[in-house]
């Protein structure tokens, strides 16, 4: 039993992305088609030569007909898949793991959700039957929780750590206004964040991603293929996803400062990627801001920082833009958006973008022109204590 | 809001849990040996809901407009398990993780029939008696 991973066995070489917020005058097919055109477009391919698709969406349809309906395919393979918000990664580790059983030559992944036409600032759940022990706190109510028990274990005082946690806010508007797809494209001062109207806990209006439609799309193929479809192709060095035991939060030992899932994860695609130091090795990561104490507490599980020191690293501008590792360059969920089933697909576009040097000036970030070609990206679904968690290392380069 | 859930009426509620090989449950599992569970415990985190959660699954008869935030949080009740649930003290300063809770029961909502619907929420132990006055509100 292990997991061995696919490392240099597949390679992306096409990506689209549509822009993220409020698209009013665009259903899920028009993402669809917008984010499939632009990937299939940057790879120079067409529908034709794509032997299969997953569609990755938590609540904007149902089965393969939602995609292949939109792209009028030709009796392909779509599986629609849904994993919480790591729906979209889910759907890039299947297509990858397709290619690389020889299954198929060319694989889509492909993401999409439209959560404006709900009407509800928010998620809205899907109400699946239950014996009634489930805990039922508000996404933000429940994400509330790692605040008030981060600072309590580390000895920060909560003023100290608002500020901290505004920080991350600031830095991830910062990004967002730098990039012409994010939804929220303004910078945004702590002391904004810090006076904006609460929504759960301590975390105010500032401290939650934004709620919006988009769609992201990328395509795979085997990495010896990978140079008849671009001269910079970006290869899955480890791909890792796991199911937590959903034990949190009735167990009094889970005390809200970690997430064990994201350590496991983490752990694992390192191990699959060669990744033994990801602080000095990786050039940017993509996280899981879904609310900034989410974004804090993952500095420490993945890595980033010692277990007690996040806090500070945030202070010390580590995680800005030019910091020694940048984190969610093109503003995370926070600015970018969350639209469920694109964000782990928008995630891996970003990290496309500034591995092949076409981040647009304003957000290029240092780390890559010094030579470093490894990315990350990271997705959670679920909450603390019940989660599931993936992480993804792709590179510029093919291990030696 | 289910029934069955708490001991009713009562000058001290409280939850109707069930046991079986040991292991305690909340709400009751159908089929196990009913358990009512102790009446206090330690408050072992908390939090405030300042907007009105997505409906369904709530289910108050308030509207965004009318919703007054309030505080939920998880109660570890000795030797027994964790429970979630309504805070009577909606103040996130005056709580304080670690301190004693007691059960009590207050409004929740009222249907459109007329019928009042309460539920079991958790008390700061101490200031009993504005607490209560802070639940009716």
């Amino acid at each position: 039993m292990a997991s061995t991973g696919i490392r240099d066995r597949v390679a992306i070489v096409g990506m689209g992305c549509t822009a993220f917020g409020e698209h009013w005058d665009k259903g899920v097919s028009d993402l669809l088609i917008e984010s499939s055109t632009a990937a299939m477009t940057s790879a120079g391919v067409t529908r034709e030569d794509i032997d299969a698709y997953w569609l990755g969406t938590m609540g904007s349809g149902t089965s393969g007909l939602t995609l292949s309906r939109a792209l009028r395919l030709d009796n392909k393979p779509v599986t629609r898949l849904e994993n919480f918000c790591a729906t979209g990664s889910e759907a890039l580790r299947n297509a990858c793991y397709a290619v690389a059983s020889g299954a198929y030559d060319m694989a889509m992944a492909i993401g999409v959700e439209k959560l404006k036409d709900s009407g509800f600032s928010g998620l809205v759940p899907t109400p699946v039957p239950g014996d009634g022990t489930g805990s039922d706190l508000t996404a933000p109510a429940a994400f509330s929780l790692l605040a008030p028990a981060y600072a309590r274990r580390y000895g920060v005082d909560d003023a100290e750590l608002k500020d901290v946690l505004a920080r991350i806010a600031s830095k991830n508007h910062h990004n967002g206004a730098r990039n012409p797809r994010a939804q929220f494209r303004k910078e945004v001062s702590r002391e904004t964040v810090c006076a904006a109207p609460l929504v759960a806990g301590a975390l105010g209006v500032f401290d939650c991603s934004g709620v919006s439609d988009g769609s992201a799309a990328a395509i795979v193929v085997r990495a010896e293929d990978a140079h008849r479809y671009t001269d910079k192709p970006i290869y899955v060095k480890g791909l890792s996803f796991v199911a937590g035991p959903a034990t949190g939060t009735s167990d009094p030992a889970y005390d809200y400062t970690t997430f064990p899932e994201v350590v496991a994860s983490a752990r694992d695609a390192y191990r699959q990627a060669g990744v033994t130091d990801p602080r000095r090795e990786l050039a940017l990561a993509e996280v899981h801001d879904c609310f900034t104490p989410t974004e804090l507490v993952l500095m420490e599980d993945l890595g980033f920082a010692d277990r007690g020191f996040g806090w500070k690293e945030v202070l010390a501008g580590t995680y800005e833009l030019g910091g020694d590792l940048p984190v969610n360059p093109d503003g995370g969920l926070k600015a970018f958006g969350h639209p469920i089933g694109a964000s782990g697909l928008r995630m891996m576009f970003e990290c496309w973008l500034q591995l092949r040097h076409e981040a647009p000036p304003e957000r290029r970030i240092a780390s890559v022109d010094a030579g470093r070609t490894l990315a990350l990206t990271h997705n959670l679904g679920g909450r603390p204590g019940e989660c599931v968690s993936f992480v993804s290392v792709v590179g510029s380069e093919p291990s030696a | 809001m289910a029934g069955g859930l708490f001991t009713w009426p009562s000058d001290e509620p409280r939850l109707i849990g069930s046991e079986r090989d040991g292991v305690i449950s909340f709400p009751a599992r159908p089929g196990e040996q009913e358990h009512l569970l102790g009446r206090r415990g330690t408050l072992w985190s908390f939090t405030t809901q300042q907007f009105r959660p997505p409906s369904p699954p709530y289910d108050g008869q308030d509207t965004a407009e009318t919703f007054a935030p309030y505080a939920l949080g998880y109660v570890e009740l000795p030797g027994e398990l964790l429970v979630q649930g309504r805070l009577t003290e909606a103040d996130p300063a005056k709580l304080a993780i670690g301190q004693e809770m007691e059960l009590t029961v207050v409004p929740y909502t009222t249907r459109p029939d007329g019928t009042e619907v309460l539920t079991f929420a958790f008390m700061p132990v101490g200031g009993a008696d504005e607490q209560e006055q802070d639940g009716d509100a």
